[in-house]
């Protein structure tokens, strides 16, 4: 199965939250999921339930095999937290991932597993983390904010500068414009020149909605929370479109509540 | 060639003289009333068995045939009086029922043809595209009912480099310059208000130079297709100088509104915007209409611009053209949508002015004389001009039994069995072939209905300029208001309801007379005819006086069904998808996502703000929660849009009104005599005992099956 990152040159554009969302939807209709955290922050087991003070992960073990780390969450839904660590720590398995074929032999049994789809998130800008994940993903999903400092960026996405080129393995990057507002007028002109540019490139929009928020405040997805909400709208979308591109089959059917009656 | 030839020499030496016998053959009561019965069985079983043309041209045949011989009768065997005062009123009749007998043959003749025409496609070479100048003429309405107009007119799909928009103020109104300028269309206006209508047309002329001239009425919302419908024939036939589209009303008019209440029964203009401007392109002699169609400039020079002669300048300047050769196209499909008068004596307002412009032209360019028009174009024009006069003769026909039934006015000399046998199987056989020609535009009876309410405010205005055609001014007909209250205008009914009560009282004098033989010396036959007569009449101006009770109209607009996603927006920010039910300019209807998602607190957490896609683009707008007193959870949750933006507004119109779809509705069913008389007393009696349902709902229901 195929291996997807999330990963952005700014932070605080909403890559967790998506990772954390995408691999809920996929593993709800299906599909088993792993979603790995490969930013120091740790932050993403905390989407998934787990408590603050859970200090497990897999960066305590860089020569191992990071199967053992996994966190069974939910159905066809595993975890793999970063961890706590030291700088040292964090340096050890920096040198470990820069191995050649690193992923594919040492961590094979995440990363080129044909049951498993990888969801790896990372921290923002270049890490070895991303360099090294990308010599075995498919796909790179870049989230974007319909702002002007993003807007910036635009053109170097586009230029395909960014990130020292680590981001053009697979099937190449996609922009997802997240935290869309129409009401916003900057808003909605940023995204219709994002769209206008990236065309075939823009994976979707996702709406501003406090939603998110509060179901990543609960631990929860955000359909959970609000099962019309349109931001988790948006995520399905996305999940459709990325099934479709990488070519495998989401197993069940639809795959959030449809919020159309009929 | 040949073909024709003999064609003619059979129907002149065979077909004519037959007819002319059978016409003139002289018969007893009993042996006309076996042949009109034969008639009148072999036209129903026909019409059962057979839709073809040709069938409706057989049936065509044997009304005129019935109806020449019962004209015939009456003219030989029925004009003698006793004394000048049955002469008088004898004469009226006769000619009452002459002028009926005229344009009966002129509708038929009219009806019988209809051209189907086609959408011309556009030319794919864009260059060849001409330019378009878009007018809008506004005199007095409101802003409110200019707005949209105008809006929709900027989305209608046309290069923009070829079309322009023009909003043509006679009102010279500081609002209107504003809002022009806002949006971006020109505003042309002037300093003297000459000419009305026609002269606002003809001075915005001067100044634009598109080649093709659109016009639309203030309140003519125009889909974006329009001009890509029209302007096509234009390309493809250079001598084509104007297309007319149907007027589309989609408020109901008065009549709609206070009789039938959201029944289907078809509006009074679609008989006009069907069959008859269909018949007439037939015949090239389709007339403008003032609104919703598109000129030619060159042909507009050709004869000093729009026609500023009479008050009804539209047709006149139709008829202008086509006397220099000009053709005229009526295409039937409904491209605009407008509001209809909205109250009785608004709409006799307009009738007023349409019959003073129509008997103007009638005599002061009378289209059976003069140059440059074929016969068949001549009969047309004729029937037009000439329609309006029918509020006589439906006054002496309402008045007469009166006459016989209160002072004993003998009226018609001879045997009422005679009558009968030759006036039933006239009567019978032109309704059955009207109701079978265009039984889907108008239902029998109702077309009585309508001339009845009519009748009498056309009398004067239409007699009047017969004789001072030069006299009488354009009056703006008043839109977009509204009856907040129900209430009776008994001043526009007024003339009906003395005639309503002279026509009962005579109705109960004569059967208390047949009642006491002793008393009162009575011919029976005569007497009871005229009670069913009376009778008849006295239906007619109920139904008439009950269009005068005006039901309250309090919603202004449009709403258009739905089934849109859309996304709201609650104050802490919280975004959800719903579906959108159905939406008007002022506000919508959304499903009640709330219903069963605890953590969606409405109440606590207003929604601020929709985002709806349009098509075109995605708007945002400001909302505020309408909350309807009710028992339990409502299924809906309904909102008024707050302070929309020109832009925001723009996307509303192309969303509800611009699109392609917008007027397209299922025919009417085909008209069913009978049915539709049980329809007519069902509405009186709606009308005299209404339900105690609120008023509300049922505008609600009239609204809904009209949008």
């Amino acid at each position: 199965m195929p291996v997807i990152s999330i990963c952005s040159p700014k932070g605080g554009v909403g890559k967790t939250t998506l990772a954390a969302n995408l691999a809920y939807v996929f593993s709800r209709s299906g599909t088993r999921v792993a979603v790995v955290d490969f930013d120091p922050q740790n932050s993403l087991r905390l989407y998934f339930g787990l408590s603050l003070s859970d200090d497990r992960g897999f960066v305590t073990m860089p020569q191992k095999d990071w199967a053992s780390a996994c966190v069974n969450v939910d159905k066809n839904l595993f975890v793999l937290p970063f961890g706590k660590s030291t700088k040292e720590q964090r340096m050890l398995l920096d040198e470990a991932m820069a191995q050649d074929n690193y992923f594919k032999t040492v961590q094979g049994s995440l990363f080129s597993n044909k049951d498993l789809l990888v969801i790896a998130d990372f921290a923002p800008g270049y890490s070895q983390a991303l360099e090294s994940v990308s010599k075995v993903s498919d796909m790179q999903i870049v989230p974007l904010l319909a702002d002007a400092a993003s807007v910036s960026l635009f053109s170097q996405l586009l230029a395909g500068g960014l990130m020292d080129g680590v981001i053009n393995g697979g099937h190449g990057y996609h922009i997802v414009i997240n935290q869309a507002d129409n009401r916003i007028k900057l808003n909605r002109e940023i995204q219709s020149f994002a769209e206008q540019n990236f065309k075939d490139n823009l994976l979707g929009t996702v709406h501003r909605d406090t939603s998110v928020s509060e179901a990543a405040a609960q631990q929860i997805p955000v359909c959970d929370y609000n099962k019309n909400s349109a931001a988790a709208f948006d995520i399905d979308v996305i999940a459709k479109k990325t099934a479709a591109i990488l070519g495998f089959d989401v197993k069940q059917g639809t795959m959030i509540i449809n919020p159309l009656r009929h | 060639m040949k073909n024709s030839v003999f064609a003619a020499l059979f129907v002149v030496c065979v077909v004519l003289p037959v007819l002319v016998l059978v016409v003139i053959a002289p018969m007893n009561a009993q042996n006309q009333f076996i042949f009109g019965m034969c008639m009148v069985i072999a036209c129903l079983i026909a019409n059962f068995c057979s839709k073809k043309h040709f069938v409706s041209f057989c049936m065509l045949l044997a009304s005129v045939v019935c109806s020449t011989r019962y004209m015939f009768f009456r003219a030989t065997q029925t004009l003698s009086f006793p004394s000048w005062i049955d002469t008088i009123f004898g004469v009226l009749l006769f000619g009452a029922e002459i002028y009926v007998y005229g344009v009966l043959l002129l509708s038929f003749f009219q009806l019988s043809w209809s051209l189907n025409r086609k959408i011309v496609p556009m030319p794919e070479d864009v260059n060849k595209w001409p330019t378009v100048d878009v007018y809008i003429p506004t005199y007095n309405e409101s802003l409110d009912v200019v707005r949209d107009t105008v809006l929709a007119a900027q989305c209608l799909e046309y290069p923009k480099d070829k079309i322009r928009i023009y909003l043509l103020d006679d009102g010279r109104r500081r609002e209107f310059a504003t809002f022009a300028t806002e949006i971006g269309v020109g505003y042309i206006t002037r300093s003297d208000n000459k000419h009305a209508k026609a002269g606002n047309l003809n001075h915005a002329m001067t100044l634009t130079h598109g080649e093709l001239i659109a016009i639309f009425d203030c309140d003519h919302i125009a889909t974006k297709i329009f001009l890509q419908s029209t302007v096509g024939a234009f390309i493809t036939d250079p001598k084509l100088a104007l297309i007319q589209t149907p007027h589309h009303f989609y408020s109901p008019d008065p009549i709609q509104r206070n009789l039938y209440l959201g029944r289907d029964i078809p509006p009074e203009n679609a008989m006009f915007y069907g069959p008859i401007q269909r018949g007439n392109d037939n015949w090239n002699a389709t007339f403008f209409c003032g609104s919703c169609a598109v000129i030619r400039r060159s042909a507009l020079d050709e004869i000093g611009g729009f026609a500023v002669e009479t008050v009804t300048e539209d047709a006149h300047t139709a008829l202008k053209l086509q006397r220099k050769g000009w053709k005229t196209a009526f295409l039937d499909h409904i491209l605009a949508g407008g509001l209809a008068t909205e109250r009785l004596v608004l709409h006799l307002k307009q009738r007023n002015r349409w019959a003073r412009g129509m008997v103007q032209i009638f005599r002061l360019d009378n289209p059976l004389f003069g140059k440059g028009l074929t016969l068949a174009q001549r009969l047309c024009y004729l029937s037009a001009t000439s329609y309006f006069f029918f509020a006589l003769p439906r006054v002496i026909f309402m008045v007469t039994p009166i006459l016989y039934l209160l002072f004993g006015i003998s009226i018609v000399h001879g045997s009422v069995s005679l009558l009968l046998a030759y006036a039933v199987p006239h009567l019978i056989l032109s309704g059955l072939s009207g109701s079978r020609l265009y039984g889907r535009y108008r239902y029998s009876f109702w077309g009585q209905i309508y001339d009845t309410v009519l009748s009498f405010h056309l009398v004067l205005p239409t007699v009047a300029t017969l004789f001072f055609p030069h006299h009488g001014d354009f009056n703006v007909t008043d839109k977009g208001q509204t009856v907040d209250k129900a209430y009776f205008d008994a001043l526009s009914v007024r003339p009906h309801l003395i005639v309503a009560f002279l026509l009962a009282f005579s109705i109960v004098f004569s059967v208390v007379k047949i009642f006491l033989p002793s008393y009162f010396e009575t011919q029976l036959g005569p007497m009871l005819l005229n009670v069913f007569w009376a009778m008849v009449n006295l239906l007619l101006l109920i139904a008439a006086i009950c269009v005068g009770r005006e039901t309250a109209n309090k919603r202004k607009l449009q709403r258009l069904n739905v089934e849109l996603p859309i996304n709201v927006y609650q104050q802490s920010g919280i975004c959800s998808r719903a579906v959108m039910r159905d939406i008007s300019m002022g506000g919508c209807r959304v499903d009640n996502f709330s219903i069963g998602n605890a953590e969606l607190n409405l109440d606590e957490d207003p929604i601020t703000d929709l985002e709806i896609p349009t098509g075109n683009a995605t708007v945002c707008v400001n909302v505020k929660r309408i909350v309807r007193p009710m028992q339990g959870e409502d299924e809906f949750l309904r909102f008024s849009f707050e302070n929309v933006d020109i832009d925001t507004r723009r996307e509303f119109v192309r969303l509800i009104f611009s699109r392609a779809d917008a007027w397209v509705r299922p025919e009417y069913k085909q008209d069913n005599p009978v049915r539709s008389f049980f329809t007519v007393l069902a509405c009186i009696y709606d009308s005299l005992f209404p339900k105690r349902a609120p008023a509300g709902k049922k505008q609600e229901a009239a609204g809904e099956s009209h949008a």
